[in-house]
């Protein structure tokens, strides 16, 4: 029997028709994967059964009851639960109050708190969810970014839900953390509840689903059963076109002479890190989280301090005081946290593209408006950047398309050396590949890349080289020719 | 079905007038109507001009509090500084020197107000709102010992001029505004200046990333706001012909309502242009009221009600009229 059925639903935007008829159901412990690009429609479709927005038309019926509503209040009542990837939570308080916000258990006249009842409820689910070790009193920003999650989904289960919905659930978990929540994925089906798994990551849902449903441009394509596909067949119903190659190759060109490097970068974390890139080559740099990664890519950009080091570019000394220097001096860089370091949401398309680097078309401090304009297009086209209009807002593009502006605003810089962190994370498919195309791209034109990485595969394919980082400190420069999962897992866990 | 259609019509209709200051400008036209309704004297030409001196000074502040906003910064000591620079204006006055001399004086003062609200924003890092509410008390207090409290009568020709003087039968403080107005636009919109401030009020580590000297930007248009108080209390000084420590006092917030009625209530979104609908919004509503003979404190009132209903007009933008 069906615990969910969407039928027909129907939500359109200003300029977009964010769901056409889409139709999903449901069954009871079923796990559903909902797969499908940026901008695909997935976050309404979800939003829609959250109650956080009305659809124009269509019904959904929830065990039998039909939704009239449309607020989240009812969605919350008929048993549905959203996790979302952005996590929702209050840093400052407890554990076990962030699992009952809402329905803190209290007594006497005064309603104070009853913190015994509520951390004794708290403890008991946070046991059955693998949270035990915890204390339910430990402030939730004391955590670490997978015992948030799991705060999350548990908060999510002290309401008795019927269907759990977990968007992008593994963006921010290592490989170990990410078994921990399959395995709290197939006891929540086990006790009979159903839920939605939405993912960019095609090898988690062959782990953990049942089924897939794939959505394209606002539809639902397919739907399929796990066990009767395959990853390649996912890409086509998602990308409505065969990619031969998820990792295009780049063609055979000579890595030139050096242009960037890092000697014995020290901060009170860094251990005499050094590090070089040369013309036309991609240089990885890859570590588990909390290695250091980005704080060498902070030392880099002027935006942290670092204790000592000697850099430099071209051949030239390079001692950044603020970023504005390195851009001066040749380097750019795409940070991984794309909401808060790479976009300007409020802003246009246009504004974000070229804002650093306004000399280009303001000589004197004046802007010529149409140059820039022109400017900006040339980069929207070159990136085939998918806008409504170029005087949008960035926040009404898709996340893939997003990055692209980040990157575009980037190579308007006309660096030589380019950081990229994390330059594929929450994008789809299709914009991956069209990143990566960009990388063998800057290669041709002689750049250097350095592209900081958590995921193996892709770094794997993009890199010529790859520095491996433990804790702080540089444990192995890897060469393509000695490129293996085990190696660099081996170095970056300290081996 | 096609029920469902029609009101998506209607919704996008809504949703379309109530973008950027629509929704000001058409409270703007209601009031103007209701007003030239209601009083036969509203709509004369000398009432026009009565208004555009009336919100000269309250619009010549604002303007340059509308870059400090795009910011995502604030400044409520704008009304207290202006009272202080007028005082120094009278004590120069009282002391027989120069009037354009004076008033370059006058201006400098109010840049180096600006300087102590930007130095201690940006390098002792105070928050905007906390840092002017102090400095607020320090300008008005500044302002009262300067003389004690006394009042100095102006009796002038160049200040008179400023403050009731026209050209052409239009006031001439509202010229000086007009020209404020068109410098701030342009420089918004055209200097690389303007977009870094659109960039750092919009998201700051973006613009510190892209380059940009965040701190420095902050500096300079706090500065801005600073001599614009510092040209509001020329202009108020010379339409009173009197430097008093009391000038602006309960005005305090008239500013900020206006930059907000304007649509600039969120760093990097917004326009000075707005900021002049938010002006005249304000400047009609006092002088429609005070021809209707509406009691002045019930004018406070209204006024406090009309912001708030713009701003949860701007709410309902916000969410784009959902139920």
């Amino acid at each position: 029997m069906n615990i969910l059925e969407m039928k027909d639903i129907t939500k359109a935007f200003p300029g977009i028709v964010a769901n056409d008829r889409v139709s999903l159901t449901l069954e009871k412990g079923e796990v559903l994967a909902l797969i499908g690009e940026n901008g695909a429609g997935k976050s309404t479709l979800m939003k829609i059964l959250s109650g956080a927005q009305r659809p124009d038309s269509g019904t959904i019926v929830i065990d039998g009851q039909t939704l009239t509503g449309y607020n989240t209040r009812e969605a919350i009542d008929l048993g549905i639960g959203i996790v979302y990837q952005e996590l929702n939570y209050l840093g400052a308080l407890s554990i076990a109050e962030n699992l009952y916000i809402g329905r803190i258990p209290v007594k006497g006249r005064l309603k104070k708190i009853d913190y015994p009842t509520l951390f004794a409820k708290a403890k008991e689910i946070m046991q059955e969810l693998g949270l035990g070790h915890l204390d339910p009193a430990t402030p939730v920003e004391q955590l670490s970014t997978a015992e948030k999650q799991l705060v999350e989904i548990a908060r999510a289960f002290t309401r008795e839900v019927k269907i759990l919905v977990l968007d992008e659930p593994t963006s921010a978990l290592s490989d170990t953390e990410t078994e921990d929540l399959f395995k709290l994925i197939r006891s929540f089906k086990q006790r009979g509840v159903s839920i939605i798994y939405i993912s960019h990551r095609l090898n988690e849902i062959f782990e953990v689903a049942d089924s897939v449903m794939i959505m394209r441009d606002g539809k639902n394509v397919a739907r399929r059963r796990i066990a009767d596909t395959c990853t390649d067949e996912l890409v086509r119903d998602m990308v409505g076109r065969e990619i031969k190659d998820m990792y295009p190759k780049r063609q055979d060109i000579a890595i030139g002479k050096e242009v960037f490097r890092v000697k014995n970068l020290r901060t009170n974390f860094l251990k005499d890190v050094s590090f070089d890139v040369r013309e036309g080559e991609v240089v990885g740099l890859f570590g588990l989280m909390g290695s250091g990664r980005t704080e060498i890519a902070n030392c880099i950009m002027a935006v942290r301090k670092y204790d000592s080091a000697e850099m430099t570019v071209d051949g030239a000394a390079y001692a950044p005081k603020k970023p504005h220097d390195a851009l001066d001096n040749g380097i750019a860089y795409v940070p991984p946290e794309r909401k808060s370091d790479g976009i300007t949401a409020v802003l246009s398309v246009k504004d974000n593209i070229t804002i650093a680097n306004l000399r280009k078309f303001a000589p004197k401090g004046i802007m010529n408006l149409k140059q820039e304009m022109a400017l900006a297009r040339d980069w929207v086209e070159k990136l085939n950047i998918k806008v409504p209009q170029i005087l949008a807002p960035v926040e009404t593009l898709s996340g893939g398309n997003q990055q692209k502006v980040v990157v575009a605003k980037e190579l308007n810089t006309e660096p030589k050396v380019m950081i990229l962190n994390e330059p594929t994370r929450g994008v789809d498919v299709g914009a991956k590949v069209e990143i990566y195309n960009l990388i063998n791209d800057l290669c041709d034109s002689r750049k250097a890349v350095l592209m900081i990485s958590s995921e193996l595969p892709e770094i794997m394919a993009m890199a010529d080289r790859i520095f491996v980082l433990h804790e702080g400190r540089i444990t192995a420069e890897v060469p393509k020719s000695e490129f293996s999962q085990e190696t660099l897992l081996k170095y970056a866990i300290g081996g | 079905m096609t029920g469902a259609k029609e009101q998506t019509t209607i919704q996008r209709i809504l949703r379309k007038l109530m973008k950027g200051n629509i929704s000001t400008v058409i409270a703007l036209i209601i009031l103007c109507l209701i007003f030239g309704f209601a009083s036969p004297y509203f709509f004369t030409f000398t009432n026009i001009m009565n208004i555009g001196t009336y919100a000269s000074i309250m619009g010549t502040m604002a303007s340059g509090l509308t870059v400090a906003m795009l910011l995502g910064g604030l400044d409520v000591s704008q009304y207290a500084l202006s009272a202080f620079c007028g005082m120094i204006l009278g004590i120069l006055y009282e002391n027989g020197w120069n009037p354009y001399l004076t008033m370059l004086i006058v201006i400098l003062v109010g840049a180096v107000g600006g300087c102590l609200n930007a130095f201690i924003i940006t390098k002792m890092h105070v928050s905007p709102i906390i840092c002017t509410m102090g400095t607020q008390f320090i300008f008005r207090g500044g302002a009262y010992l300067l003389t004690d409290g006394r009042y100095i009568r102006i009796n002038d020709p160049v200040y008179s001029f400023i403050g009731s003087g026209k050209i052409a039968g239009i006031p001439f403080c509202l010229i000086v505004m007009a020209v404020i107005y068109v410098v701030i636009w342009y420089v918004l919109k055209y200097t690389t200046y303007g977009r870094q401030v659109f960039a750092t009020g919009g998201n700051p580590n973006v613009a510190q990333l892209a380059g940009i000297d965040t701190a420095k930007i902050r500096f300079i248009s706090h500065i801005l706001a600073a001599i614009t108080a510092a040209l509001g209390g020329i202009i108020t000084v010379s339409q009173t012909a009197a430097a008093m420590a009391k000038h602006g006092a309960g005005n305090d917030m008239d500013g900020i309502a206006a930059v907000i009625l304007g649509g600039s209530s969120v760093g990097g979104k917004g326009q000075v242009t707005g900021t002049l609908f938010g002006i005249l919004l304000l400047s009609v509503l006092v002088n429609g009221m005070t021809l209707l003979n509406v009691q002045a404190y019930w004018q406070q009132v209204i006024k406090g009600g009309v912001l708030i209903f713009a701003v949860f007009i701007d709410s309902l933008r916000g969410n784009g009229l959902r139920a």
